[in-house]
């Protein structure tokens, strides 16, 4: 019930009335940073480790401390490790879909992949109910958005903006800078719309108006424009990140969050561990002439950071960061010194935005095969988001032909991890 | 009075037949819907077939599963199937019977009487006949009856006429019906105000679409100037804008620039991405060789691409995939959703759907070649699926006789012409016709189609089309009564090579280029606006020049009066900053 009153109250802080009526229905989120570690991170040497399990199982990695009583992951994430008291572990998740692009459009749709129908993954359905946004796009992909993933029926239009530069090095948005002084840009907008108003009959172009507002705020906007540039950050502050592409990304996701940006995804590249696979975690690896540190001590540092800054900023408790991939690995260590795709089981972090704080969901069975104890589908996850972000996943789009269609089919809330 | 009590009686005692008499309630009351038990899991495992295209399958979980509590023969009052849609239980659907409600005595009636399959007549649904307010069912053993209020109705446009067919607002849209699997289509609306006349027609094609605008008291608008028109005809034949030399040269005779135009070296280059796009031609073998084809019998290309050619096979060797494609590509019809369930808007089964698929039960291809296997078959539910039509040995070429001979293969063609030139299909979406989906111009698509039918030549059919007064008008609202010229984006390629060209540079084209050469993106996105906002390769092109040439390069037509007032400027910035203005403008990024 939203009386007069509150509604009044709401309006000075500048919420809408879609933003009231969200936070009626119990939406404790205000923005959302997906960080994606596409390619498939391996929840055996991670965040559901099985030290009792055989050789070829286990892997070599030895199980950390947490805060939270016989929770234990890699020793390799022990920053994400002393957060766990302010995150609710999922160690259930579990799907069909065994092949990269399928398990994401699955897991980011709460769809299986379908050839009759593309359906839109979450950050184009939160770009959808968010608006567009004015002079900083509602949802932003850091590069790219994962392949598999997109508006699907919902069309480009609701395409997550990709700032298609890797904010670790030579970071720069593409196409953000005028080429022209700020006179010019001016002169230039006004020339546009004089040419526009002499247009012979044409009216409308569907979407035109939208997107040259919005590309003519953001350009123009001191704020956004800000928002976007790390060099304005303190060192300090960039330098706990981590110099890593993942690191920075996060930094950039908080910076853009800050800035009000609703849904932000990192997108990190490198999962996908068939071979050699305890270096790329958590040794060093040589690609080309590139020395990569493992993956590990990257994330666990970036995520670790992100969680603490949003804290200190007093954003965490309006921000959701959910940390996921496509799928997980296969118990079974394979010949070349790595695991091969395992969907069946999967483990996700969920922090901030009204997510319950120092818990285990679910589990996984002795070699981590199958969930043992409250399997969730990726349908429920999904449904657990919407509900934070107060988006009703019940609401019906129509599709090109007409055909209706919600935004999910059949997920359940995961009650257990609402604070 | 007795005799009516005494007739009622007697029809309620045989409403006992399960198709027939209580899966219609059921589909009416929405229980076998997508959104309740007809979803591809059911609802809290109870699991009927969507909108009842099953009746075995759903007789079977009604009666059989949950060990017989959905229906109590013993009890019948105590039946779930009853109890949870009067609400006397929980039920996640709601109360959807009232008690004694002609649903409630026909369901309990039918439980009182066993529960049967079928009652004693048995007779098949064979067709339905629709009209305004009326729906009838006819039946195998010829009897037939009104299903009205037991038919599924649904407005194609409810701003206009409401489900039952209450016209709302003027304009017109057409009601599907749907009744035991078959589908019907009804068109209601009302004009806008009196008949108007509609002066300047030039052929055939006008006749239908005058008479509708005059039907519904539309005005039509006048037509457009020829600067207009040789840009709009330049882009629609060629994909490219008119040079500066033509846009002079032009002396205003359209038919003879029309000829021109089509069926040339540039309009086969331009029809060759069009039609490539369509096919998926993604290799630059296939798209050569539709560039070999485009300008002749197009029966013979999709015959030929179907049995001779191993262009559409690669990469899409499994026969179900290859028989959506042959659906979509040249019949207009979308299949994918039957591989699961029957069509919901047309008849086409799931067994129809595999039916289809057999045709390409043995086809394999290894090394970018086909090859037949001696044998093999599609399955489904376990038994073999036969081709029902054709005994050649390669099946394909029973297909292909059948595709090309298939009214609804030259129909969706002159649809897909047809909206490419006038920026909407007569049918909508252009690859969905069915009888569901009717054309707003019946007659217009029949037609064309017969046009088409005579030589399938595309050519012919394009010149046909935009030599009509419809494609000529000036552009205004976009509406399907083709009263004025409908505002069309340019596509991603086009906009491209438009650009080069009125920036000065020439060749490459992407429009023949597999990968886009330019950065452009495509759709409307805020991505693609700030790269011709912002981005170099547009900004490294603009040019200095007198705001004429600027006009004519980019608009293809010289300033007006007040627009040279308004450009006061001498300058170079100036001067490319209106060139950046020029290109960003809706007049620029759109045939109109």
């Amino acid at each position: 019930m939203c009386t007069r009153r509150q509604f009044l109250v709401g309006s000075v802080f500048g919420l809408t009335l879609s933003d009231a009526l969200a936070h009626a229905r119990g939406a404790r989120a205000k923005s959302c940073i997906l960080v994606w570690l596409n390619g498939g991170p391996s929840h055996l040497d991670m965040f559901d480790l099985k030290p009792d399990a055989p050789i070829e199982v286990r892997g070599p990695f030895k199980p950390g401390r947490t805060p939270l009583d016989g929770v234990r992951v890699s020793e390799h994430l022990p920053r994400i490790a002393k957060r766990l008291d302010t995150a609710t572990l999922i160690r259930s998740l579990t799907s069909p879909e065994g092949n990269h692009d399928r398990a994401t459009h699955h897991l980011l749709t709460g769809y299986r992949p379908t050839p009759a129908l593309a359906y839109p993954a979450l950050a184009s359905v939160a770009a959808r109910e968010f608006g567009v946004g004015k002079a900083l796009p509602n949802s932003i992909a850091i590069p790219v958005p994962p392949p598999g993933s997109g508006a699907g029926y919902l069309t480009a239009a609701f395409d997550p903006f990709s700032v298609n530069s890797d904010p670790s090095r030579g970071f720069r948005v593409k196409d953000l800078d005028a080429p022209v002084p700020e006179d010019r840009l001016e002169r230039r907008k006004a020339m546009l719309a004089a040419v526009d108003r002499f247009a012979r009959g044409v009216e409308e172009l569907p979407g035109r108006d939208t997107f040259l507002e919005q590309a003519f705020g953001l350009v123009t906007s001191r704020e956004s424009r800000a928002a976007f540039d790390l060099e304005r950050e303190d060192p300090k502050s960039r330098a706990r990140y981590g110099g890593s592409r993942i690191g920075q990304s996060c930094l950039l996701a908080r910076r853009l969050v800050e800035a009000g940006a609703r849904f932000v995804t990192v997108n990190d590249d490198g999962w996908d561990t068939h071979d050699n696979a305890w270096n790329r975690l958590a040794g060093t690896f040589n690609q080309g002439k590139v020395v990569y540190r493992g993956k590990l001590p990257d994330l666990d540092e970036a995520v670790s950071a992100l969680l603490e800054d949003l804290a200190d900023r007093g954003l965490l408790e309006s921000t959701l960061v959910v940390v996921m991939g496509e799928f997980g690995r296969t118990p079974k260590l394979n010949s070349i010194g790595g695991r091969d795709h395992w969907p069946r089981a999967n483990s996700v972090l969920l922090a901030g935005g009204g997510a319950k704080r120092g818990q285990v969901v679910g589990e996984t069975d002795a070699l981590g095969e199958l969930p043992a104890l409250r399997p969730v589908m990726p349908e429920d996850l999904l449904a657990t988001v919407y509900h934070l972000l107060g988006i009703d996943a019940g609401k019906e789009y129509r599709t090109s032909t007409g055909r209706p269609v919600k935004i999910l089919e059949g997920g359940e809330v995961i009650r257990e991890a609402l604070a | 009075m007795i005799a009516a009590a005494a007739l009622f009686a007697l029809a309620a005692a045989q409403e006992t037949d399960f198709p027939n008499d209580v899966l219609p309630h059921l589909t009416r009351l929405g229980c076998n819907s997508g959104s309740c038990h007809g979803s591809a899991t059911g609802q809290k495992g109870f699991k009927l077939s969507l909108l009842g295209y099953d009746a075995g399958h759903d007789w079977r979980a009604i009666t059989r599963e949950l060990r017989g509590r959905r229906v109590d023969l013993a009890e019948p009052e105590k039946s779930l199937v009853l109890r949870k849609p009067l609400r006397e239980l929980k039920h996640g659907g709601g109360k959807l019977i009232e008690a004694d409600s002609e649903a409630h005595r026909v369901l309990l009636g039918w439980i009182r009487a066993g529960a049967p399959f079928r009652g004693p007549k048995p007779a098949d649904l064979v067709r339905i006949e629709a009209e305004v307010g009326r729906v009838t069912a006819h039946y195998s053993d010829g009897s037939s009856r009104d299903v009205t209020r037991l038919a599924l109705l649904a407005s194609n446009d409810d701003a206009i006429a409401d489900a039952d067919g209450t016209v709302k607002s003027p304009g017109e849209t057409s009601i599907m019906v749907r009744y035991g699997g078959h589908v019907a289509a009804v068109k209601v609306g009302k004009p806008f105000g009196p008949a108007t006349r509609i002066a300047g027609r030039k052929n055939q094609v006008d006749d239908p679409i005058d008479a509708k605008l005059s039907a519904f008291g539309l005005e039509a608008a006048g037509p457009c100037d020829d600067a207009a028109f040789l840009r709009r005809a330049t882009l629609d034949a060629l994909g490219r804008l008119p040079a500066v030399e033509e846009a002079r040269a032009f002396d205003g005779d359209r038919d003879v620039l029309v000829d021109r135009l089509v069926g040339g070296e540039e309009w086969v280059s331009y029809w060759t991405y069009l039609w490539s796009r369509l096919l998926e031609a993604k290799t630059p073998e296939f798209r050569a060789w539709v560039r070999t084809r485009i300008g002749g019998r197009y029966d013979a290309l999709v015959r030929s691409l179907l049995v001779d050619e191993p262009h559409l096979y690669l990469g899409r060797d499994d026969p179900k995939r290859l028989s959506e494609t042959v659906g979509q590509m040249f019949l207009g019809a979308r299949w994918a959703c039957a591989q699961c369930h029957n069509h919901p808007f047309e008849r086409f089964s799931r067994r129809n759907y595999y039916e289809m698929a057999s045709y390409f039960a043995r086809v394999r291809v290894r090394g970018g070649k086909v090859d037949l296997e001696p044998r093999g078959e599609l399955e489904l539910e376990g038994k073999a699926v036969l081709p029902p039509f054709g005994s050649s040995v390669d099946r394909r070429d029973d297909l292909a006789a059948w595709v090309v001979a298939n009214d609804a293969f030259a129909r969706a063609a002159a649809n897909r012409v047809w909206a490419i030139l006038m920026g909407r299909g007569l049918v909508e979406p252009v690859e969905d016709l069915r009888a569901s989906n009717p054309a707003t111009h019946p007659e217009l698509l029949d037609a064309l189609a017969r046009e088409f039918r005579r030589d399938f030549s595309i050519p012919n059919l394009v010149r046909l089309v935009m030599k009509s007064a419809a494609y000529a008008r000036k552009p205004g609202k976009d509406d399907p009564f083709y009263g004025a010229r409908a505002v069309k984006p340019l596509t991603a390629e086009v906009l491209a090579d438009a650009i080069v060209q009125a920036t000065g540079g020439g060749v490459p084209r992407a429009i023949d280029a597999l990968e886009n050469p330019h950065p452009l993106l495509a759709g409307q996105s805020l991505a693609r606006t700030l790269n011709l906002m912002n981005g170099e390769w547009l900004n490294g092109r603009l040019r200095a020049e007198p705001v004429e040439t600027l006009y004519l390069r980019t608009l293809s037509r010289s300033p007006s009066p007040e627009e040279r007032a308004q450009w006061s400027g001498k300058d170079e910035d100036y001067l490319k900053d209106l060139h950046w203005a020029l290109l960003n403008s809706k007049e620029f990024g759109s045939n109109h």
